[in-house]
């Protein structure tokens, strides 16, 4: 207690109140978190401007308030700026003196970020300690040019053997999850996150999850399973819930940026998760139709492609001179009725480097992860793959889109020669290899263990509607009596002639101990 | 061609006193209904509003102060730091006004500039500083 009241003596003591002049102008009208000022006539666009809501009111009221109420200037017009206020829009009146900051809007980063939830102006929303951060970054920046960057090469596993296997992610990659609500989107966001618990401390990329017009008991929901898993170590969460205003859900993508560009700048690898992009594209429809910009196609404004754009851009892997980081980002929509035709959809489809489509058939037919693997792409391709997974994984989106041609044509015909069934029953096999339940993401040399000695036909005779159990099994089997080969693939990241003997010699022993899982 | 040019022609020529007024209103509607612009009058005439309000606020100086003051305190006080700076050989008129909220202290207000030596912007910066420090 005496310590307290010391150190607050001597803060008082070295206070001094500075009088500054500052440019002023008065809000003539608000409405619909949008305030009309007049009088900013140096106000620079995308400024932070302070409302003075403590003006006319008691000390104490003022205080309990903090004093300021923050908006941003976004449409500078010829007598007056429309500003989006930041919080609180029934505290603005009209009369109220508006201070401009001469500050671009922006939030703390540092790594006291890490492990917290944040809403997209750095305010802690977990009921921690407010956060300081190390130094404060702008909200919007522009992106690095090429000179800054390099060429995507090392892959940023999401446990998931897919995508992984065949629409590999790179890290500084744009890959766009794709799919109708209830098909699992954020479940693969999610258990990306979760994978990173394999990597190794050193490799571990700091994961931002930005939860954008989430319902307020998701985000809890998924905070505590972070929680739960001990991913919330090296995750940060943006949180602009459906409750907060259509202003902070705008800025939530661009807060989750401007963290994951600290990162990146140390030289350390970030993964950012918007989720998702169509609610943040309908946020900025409201501002924009609100501050009265000319709507366009399906009302959306004019900009509303350089808006993600602008966004995406930002994810980067920076060359060596730069410090070698990246900024990763995985950004998510909803289609509708699986239309990916839709205006933001394309467009996003159109800047980022690849997609992960998500069908509800395939998820109501069980196949989950629900990836039409058809029409799923990474731009990136191979080169961030590791070369035991190009090893295992080069053929079998090949093998699998023949699978689903012969599928179709088999429906008609019942007479198939040996070639074809064999086929047939091997696509067979590998849909439900490559099936997976959620939260329960698998490190890198399970992965291409698995895949390799499926591919190898090594589990051609294995009881099809049994694989789930034959996998858990035959882990457990690798991890008791062939650690050496898991250890090997993990070390080396390649898939030695001698560890593929070790995996054939692992498969025998198997077939020995679990005779129930084969057979047809 | 925007409401504001007209408005801001019109002040210009008024302020100016070369053309009597009334004539002045006259050619100018003439003007601008033979431009074709006699829609944008409305506008012209909020523009107008707003270009003199903006004057008067320029011209005005606006002291607050937690408890009332004299026309003398008033001077003196703007001969002192820091509301010298405020002055300038435009300003016309001094409002004076009383706000109890502020402690003591003054707030000085001219045009778009605002010099707050309010006790309770000083006592609110305090409060921040000794909050963010704990």
């Amino acid at each position: 207690m005496e310590h307290i009241v010391e150190k607050l003596k001597r803060q008082i003591a070295d206070f001094t109140p500075k009088v500054r002049s500052e440019k002023v102008g008065v809000v003539v009208s608000a409405a619909d978190g949008i305030a009309e000022v007049e009088g900013l006539d140096d106000v620079m666009m995308a400024e932070m401007v302070a409302f003075d809501v403590g003006e006319g009111r008691p000390l104490a009221e003022a205080l309990h308030d903090g004093g300021t109420l923050l908006g941003m200037a976004l449409n500078l017009e010829e007598d007056t700026v429309k500003v989006v206020i930041l919080g609180d829009a029934q505290k603005v009146r009209e009369g109220m003196t508006v201070k401009a900051t001469g500050n671009i809007l922006s939030i703390p980063v540092g790594k006291d970020l890490i492990s917290r939830v944040v809403d997209p102006l750095g305010e802690a929303v977990d009921g921690g300690l407010p956060i300081k951060g190390e130094k404060r970054n702008p909200i919007e920046r522009k992106a690095y040019g090429v000179i800054e960057r390099k060429s995507v090469n090392t892959p940023l596993h999401t446990g998931i053997k897919a995508i992984d296997g065949m629409i590999p992610i790179g890290r500084g990659q744009r890959e766009l999850i794709i799919g109708d609500r209830q098909t699992g989107k954020t479940v693969i966001a999610i258990d990306t996150i979760l994978n990173q618990l394999n990597e190794p401390a050193e490799r571990r990329p700091v994961c931002i999850y930005v939860a954008i017009g989430q319902k307020d008991s998701k985000i809890a929901r998924i905070v505590q399973q972070l929680k739960d898993r001990g991913a919330m170590d090296y995750t940060i969460v943006v949180s602009a819930p459906i409750s907060s205003s259509a202003a902070l859900q705008f800025l939530a993508p661009y807060a989750g940026a401007a963290i994951g560009e600290y990162f990146m700048d140390a030289g350390k690898d970030a993964l950012v998760i918007y989720d998702d992009l169509s609610k943040h594209a309908v946020a900025y429809r409201q501002m924009s139709l609100l501050m009265r910009r000319p709507p366009g196609r399906e009302a959306y404004p004019g900009d509303i492609f350089y808006l993600h754009s602008r966004l995406l851009e930002r994810a980067a892997r920076l060359s060596d001179k730069m410090g070698g980081g990246s900024l990763t980002a995985l950004p998510i929509i909803e289609t509708q009725e699986g239309d990916v035709s839709a205006y933001i959809p394309t467009n996003v489809i159109s800047i980022t480097d690849g997609q992960i489509y998500l069908e509800s058939d395939l998820f109501n037919k069980g196949i989950r992860p629900a990836i039409n693997v058809g029409i799923s792409v990474s731009r990136v391709g191979s080169s961030a793959q590791t070369k035991a997974m190009k090893k295992v994984a080069g053929k079998l989106r090949l093998e699998l889109a023949q699978f689903r041609e012969l599928e179709a044509f088999v429906q008609f015909s019942s007479d198939l020669d040996e070639d074809t069934k064999k086929r047939i029953e091997k696509g067979k096999l590998m849909v439900e290899v490559l099936k997976q339940n959620k939260h329960v993401p698998l490190p890198f040399e399970k992965q291409v263990a698995m895949i390799y000695v499926s591919g190898a036909d090594q589990f051609n005779d294995a009881d099809k509607s049994r694989v789930a159990e034959l996998e858990t099994k035959f882990f457990a089997l690798l991890e008791s009596q062939y650690p050496e080969a898991l250890k090997t693939i993990a070390e080396t990241r390649d898939l030695s002639e001698e560890t593929q003997k070790m995996l054939k010699d692992a498969v025998a022993t198997f077939k020995k101990t679990n005779p129930e899982l084969y057979g047809r | 061609m925007r409401a504001s040019s007209y408005a801001q022609a019109f002040h210009e020529l008024t302020t100016s006193r070369k053309i009597e007024e009334g004539a002045l209103v006259k050619q100018f509607v003439a003007i601008v209904a033979g431009n074709g612009h006699a829609h944008l009058l409305p506008k012209i005439v909020r523009s107008l509003e707003r270009t003199l309000r903006r004057e008067e606020k320029k011209e005005t100086i606006e002291v607050t102060s937690a408890k009332e003051l004299s026309t003398g305190d008033v001077t003196e006080l703007l001969k002192r730091e820091p509301f010298k700076h405020a002055l300038s050989p435009l300003h016309k008129k001094v409002v004076r006004k009383t706000d109890p909220t502020l402690v003591g202290g003054t707030i000085v207000r001219t045009g778009a500039l605002r010099i707050d030596a309010s006790y309770k912007r000083s006592l609110l910066e305090l409060y921040r500083h000794v909050t963010e420090e704990l």
